[in-house]
């Protein structure tokens, strides 16, 4: 157990790494965040925001950064022909973990600080429980990132990647569609948590359920 | 109740388009014959059966539609007066029928007629039936669609049931890693995406006449799309995989993960919205006999295309194989083939 604890980080610690030596992802996620932001606001302009509304926006953006960030986690070993080094080197099980967490983390940052950036730049557009949205997009991210890691890895040997990533992970993702949307329009329409509640522990349970099928399904995929 | 008897149909249905001949070897002759039966008597049963109302059905299509639509009604004989399946009694004028007519509808003890109101009796327009041994009934807001029931709801089953079937097969073939459980889980979604898109078109097309549109945002409609697009996306999958057995293995996992989806669309999802679709449905002796018989027989059916495709299927598998054998034969390669097994003499000629 501690060894696929130890493996896992040291994925975990791999991607960072791999990912800070040229800065070249972090800095283009955070031009993705804002650029995504004053495509928002251009196309807003002043017009009131509805709850439906806002939800739709921040759900949309919140899929078009998980589609475009998220779903190269596999792709890129594929293409550096780094993929048997990883294999050679770790179990299926710490990969999978490792990737992940990564993807999360990932994940959560980017829509943390694009959800922040929303509420702020556009005043009044979210009138309810803070700590609700927070809970939201967590629950979300976490859910994208699972969904995104093993579509990912189903696709690593695939001929058609870009257009196949929305194609496969829309089935996935759609109870969260449903579920996310509703959620947030209750919030954006200035309710607390207990009535976001009911959906938000639907969707924590999903999430929780997806990650442990992905996990189980990955080592089918990982082994040759 | 409904639901009851349809999901036992479905099960009897799944037992016997398994057990007898199973997905790869040739249908008993006994089974095609039990199978064409149940289809031909379903058609004829499901269209033939004449349907007539009540009274009361009658009245409301006339105030819905206007005074002077004819309507069929089923009617037994009183003294002399007619009594409607409902227990009310009408006096019916038999004028306007030609003499011929009105004699055999007076010595008959149940008749279909087309009526319309004249005053405070009903005027009989024309004589549909005289002892008609089966009917059903008229349900005002959906008429003659009500028969669509007996095709719509199997095909809709079926499509959900062929995805237990394909990841039943994905399932074993990830355990075996034997490229026929491939073969038979694609084939099982293949003939279940027609099954689908049956449902999915059907549905939409009775929607347009009944609710308005041809997309109402209904659960069932929502859940029906999701499983069309599950197996579009397989299929999609599985063109883009370049390797027999990249393809067999990834494309089982993605059936496999799909579980989550599809279960969520059948069980959670209807639970959370309102739905248009009835949910206590209630049909007439007749239309509650063949509704468990439509779903056994469109099961069968949905198993003995699936028989076919994977027989097709693996027949040009093995024909690969048998080349590929061959040319290692030729080269005097060390390389042993690791399975050449090809349908026996005998099934090549009953296929």
């Amino acid at each position: 157990m501690t060894r696929v604890v130890r493996q896992s980080l040291a994925v975990v610690q791999k991607e960072l790494r791999s990912e800070l030596r040229n800065r070249f992802g972090l800095n283009s996620m955070g031009m993705f965040i804002v650029t995504l932001l004053l495509v928002l606001l251009f196309s807003v302009g002043r017009t009131h925001l509805t709850p439906s509304i806002t939800a739709a926006l921040l759900f949309i953006s919140f899929y078009v950064m998980a589609v475009s960030g998220l779903g190269r986690t596999f792709l890129a070993e594929q293409e550096r022909g780094t993929i048997l080094l990883l294999r050679s080197a770790t179990s299926g099980s710490a990969v999978f973990i490792g990737k992940l967490l990564y993807n999360i983390g990932l994940s959560l940052l980017s829509n943390l600080i694009f959800v922040a950036l929303f509420v702020v730049v556009i005043p009044g557009v979210w009138t309810g429980s803070v700590a609700g949205l927070i809970l939201a997009t967590v629950v979300l991210s976490v859910g994208f990132a699972a969904a995104l890691t093993i579509v990912s890895a189903l696709l690593a040997r695939a001929a058609e990647k870009g257009m196949l990533t929305a194609v496969l992970a829309l089935p996935i993702i759609l109870p969260l569609v449903f579920l996310g949307v509703e959620i947030l329009g209750t919030g954006a329409g200035g309710k607390g948590l207990t009535e976001m509640g009911p959906e938000l522990s639907i969707m924590a349970t999903y999430t929780i359920v997806l990650v442990a099928l992905s996990f189980v399904l990955f080592d089918l995929i990982w082994k040759d | 109740m409904t639901a009851a008897l349809l999901s036992f149909a479905v099960i009897i249905g799944v037992f016997l388009g398994l057990l007898f001949g199973g997905l790869d070897r040739p249908k008993p002759v006994w089974w095609k014959v039990m199978t064409s039966i149940l289809l031909v008597g379903l058609v004829i049963f499901g269209f033939g059966i004449p349907m007539g109302g009540s009274f009361t059905a009658a009245e409301m299509i006339r105030d819905a539609e206007g005074g002077d639509v004819a309507v069929p009604v089923w009617v037994s004989k009183g003294d002399g007066t007619y009594l409607d399946r409902s227990g009310q009694t009408r006096t019916i004028d038999f004028s306007r029928l030609d003499a011929g007519e009105r004699e055999s509808a007076m010595g008959a003890e149940s008749l279909i007629v087309t009526v319309t109101p004249e005053g405070d009796h009903w005027s009989a327009e024309s004589l549909e039936w005289v002892d008609p041994p089966m009917t059903f009934p008229l349900i005002p807001a959906l008429r003659e669609r009500a028969r669509n029931i007996f095709f719509h709801v199997p095909a809709a089953w079926i499509a959900t049931m062929a995805w237990f079937v394909a990841a039943f097969y994905a399932l074993r073939y990830t355990r075996r890693k034997d490229i026929d459980d491939d073969v038979r889980a694609s084939s099982a979604a293949a003939v279940g995406f027609l099954f689908c898109a049956t449902a999915t078109i059907s549905g939409s097309i009775w929607s347009r006449f009944d609710w308005g549109s041809f997309w109402n945002w209904d659960p069932r409609q929502v859940s029906i799309v999701v499983v069309l697009m599950i197996f579009g996306a397989y299929f999609a999958l599985r063109s883009a995989l370049e390797t027999r057995e990249v393809r067999a293995r990834i494309s089982s996992v993605y059936i496999l993960l799909m579980a989550l989806p599809v279960l969520f669309f059948i069980g959670v999802f209807p639970r959370l919205m309102k739905t248009l679709h009835p949910n206590n449905l209630t049909l007439n002796t007749e239309m509650s006999l063949l509704f468990p018989v439509a779903a056994l027989a469109l099961t069968l059916l949905y198993f003995w295309l699936t028989n076919l495709t994977v027989r097709i299927r693996l027949f040009s598998v093995r024909r690969e194989e048998k080349r590929y054998a061959s040319i290692m034969d030729r080269d005097g390669s060390s390389v042993q083939p690791v399975k050449v097994a090809m349908p026996s003499e005998n099934e090549r000629h009953e296929g």
